[in-house]
């Protein structure tokens, strides 16, 4: 069974230099991160076309966490639970339970920032709530001139949800602002890894001023489709007074599905319905939580 | 590509594929008999070793990644006290899983509470212990330990046990294990 098959080359670079000359003469190597979503979906052994490999477990440089007052950037090697324990210093404790509700513990100590923004047929649910908070990443082009640019994590996809960067750009850095002060929800049903087709993630952030919501930021993630930013919640939330009256909820949820419908024609019904509910489930939460105040 | 590491105690060296699955090396040059099933990755959580003292799924970890690396498999984890916990457990509770997720559950318990025995070493501090008792922190605690052991459980699909029952064999085998800690110090 195993016979005449060539094994994969693995490349393991300590520093930038040594990636930046490998992948230039492999340009089709293949980055290894975590190895979370590439061994389940993308390498099946054995294989006839083993693809070169460049595992990044050796750039310490990717590994780094750097934090200030006000913001904390985490290197692209970094694991997610590393990111979650991270987290408490930062981010609100709803942030911080959606962050450690990502998964396992045992995924998430295997799985890093870089592969779980940089998968290429799936968008993860750690990309949906990167994307609700303004987070970015610093993208390095492997060229003979380097060169550093800075993306917004929503920006790294297209409107299908395809992967815009391209295979010589390694994601080396994700910076994130601190927000401890924010209202956010995170809803998951069904997980990307093995119920794509089907899952959907929602995840919101707003500041709440006085019963009126401000500075709203939505995210719907539909794993093969796409990820879907709403100017229209965004717009239509801000500057709303809690509570809301219940025909409004529905106007709202309506437009909303209507939005996503013109924009994303091959989702399923059952990921139209499960969005709206989801939206419909947080404007609820948010009116319980300002009459319980009142 | 050449490989060496350690897996249950004995020092092995191999010249296998790169990408090669640490659970296809453990079925086919190992031959250890607790991993059962190849699921390719579909997550059947069924295949869990200790890499270095942490838990992984064994189909996820590719052959370059063992080099220098420790590995405990279910074969030698059972020989051990830790497992000997479990165990008793198992039958205090009266939940014992099918032979197919055995060996993979119990992996997955203990990793549970190594994370949970490590939290508490932290609150071992009298100060955080007080502020604790007096704003009744303890049951939300408690309660977050609960939904984390459910969650770490739901790795493995096989569904011949209720995740309620494996939460008591974990608060029993932590008892167990607090006990023993008490008359050693």
């Amino acid at each position: 069974m195993y016979e005449d098959l060539r094994s994969s080359t693995v490349f393991s670079p300590e520093g930038m230099g040594e990636l930046v000359n490998y992948k230039q003469k492999n340009p089709q190597a293949l980055f290894w991160a975590g190895g979370t979503y590439l061994m389940a979906k993308d390498i099946t052994y054995p294989s006839k076309n083993p693809i070169d490999i460049i595992s990044l477990d050796r750039m310490d440089e990717l590994k780094r966490i750097t934090r200030n007052d006000t913001s904390v950037e985490f290197g692209s090697m970094v694991n997610l639970q590393s990111v979650s324990i991270v987290a408490k210093n930062f981010f609100s404790s709803d942030i911080c339970k959606a962050l450690s509700s990502l998964s396992t513990q045992i995924i998430r100590s295997q799985a890093t920032v870089g592969g779980a923004l940089c998968t290429q047929k799936i968008k993860t649910s750690f990309a949906t709530i990167m994307t609700t908070l303004d987070a970015s990443v610093e993208c390095r082009i492997l060229s003979k001139k380097p060169l550093v640019k800075w993306v917004q994590v929503d920006k790294m996809f297209d409107k299908s949800g395809d992967l815009i960067l391209s295979p010589t750009t390694l994601v080396t850095k994700l910076h994130i602002n601190a927000c401890k002060d924010s209202l956010f929800y995170f809803k998951a049903t069904g997980s990307p890894m093995t119920e794509a087709e089907n899952a959907v993630i929602f995840a919101i952030r707003c500041k709440l001023l006085q019963n009126t919501i401000s500075e709203t930021r939505a995210c719907f993630n539909f794993p093969l489709v796409g990820l879907h930013t709403s100017e229209l919640v965004q717009s239509s939330l801000t500057g709303i007074v809690l509570p809301m009256n219940p025909v409004r909820i529905m106007k709202l949820t309506e437009d909303l599905i209507e939005e996503i419908r013109r924009e994303h024609p091959a989702l399923k019904p059952i990921q139209m319905e499960q969005a709206s509910r989801m939206f419909e489930s947080f404007l609820y939460n948010l009116n319980a939580q300002i009459i319980a105040r009142s | 590509m050449k490989i060496d590491c350690n897996i249950d105690g004995k020092n092995y060296s191999f010249s296998v594929n790169s990408d090669k699955p640490l659970i296809q090396i453990l079925i086919d040059d190992i031959e250890v008999e607790s991993m059962m099933s190849i699921c390719k990755g579909a997550f059947c959580g069924n295949c869990i070793v200790m890499i270095d003292g942490q838990a992984a799924l064994s189909c996820l970890i590719p052959a370059f990644k063992m080099n220098g690396a420790t590995i405990q498999t279910f074969e030698s984890f059972r020989k051990t006290r830790a497992f000997r916990d479990i165990d008793r457990a198992y039958n205090e509770v009266g939940c014992t899983p099918c032979r197919q997720c055995y060996a993979s559950k119990t992996m997955i318990i203990e990793s549970i509470i190594q994370t949970i025995e490590k939290q508490q070493s932290l609150l071992s501090n009298p100060v955080e212990r007080n502020r604790l008792r007096r704003s009744s922190e303890i049951e939300e605690i408690q309660a977050e330990q609960d939904q984390f052991a459910i969650r770490e459980l739901s790795l493995n699909s096989c569904t011949c046990t209720e995740d309620s029952e494996l939460v008591k064999v974990v608060k029993a085998c932590l008892e167990y294990r607090r006990r023993r800690n008490v008359r050693r110090s």
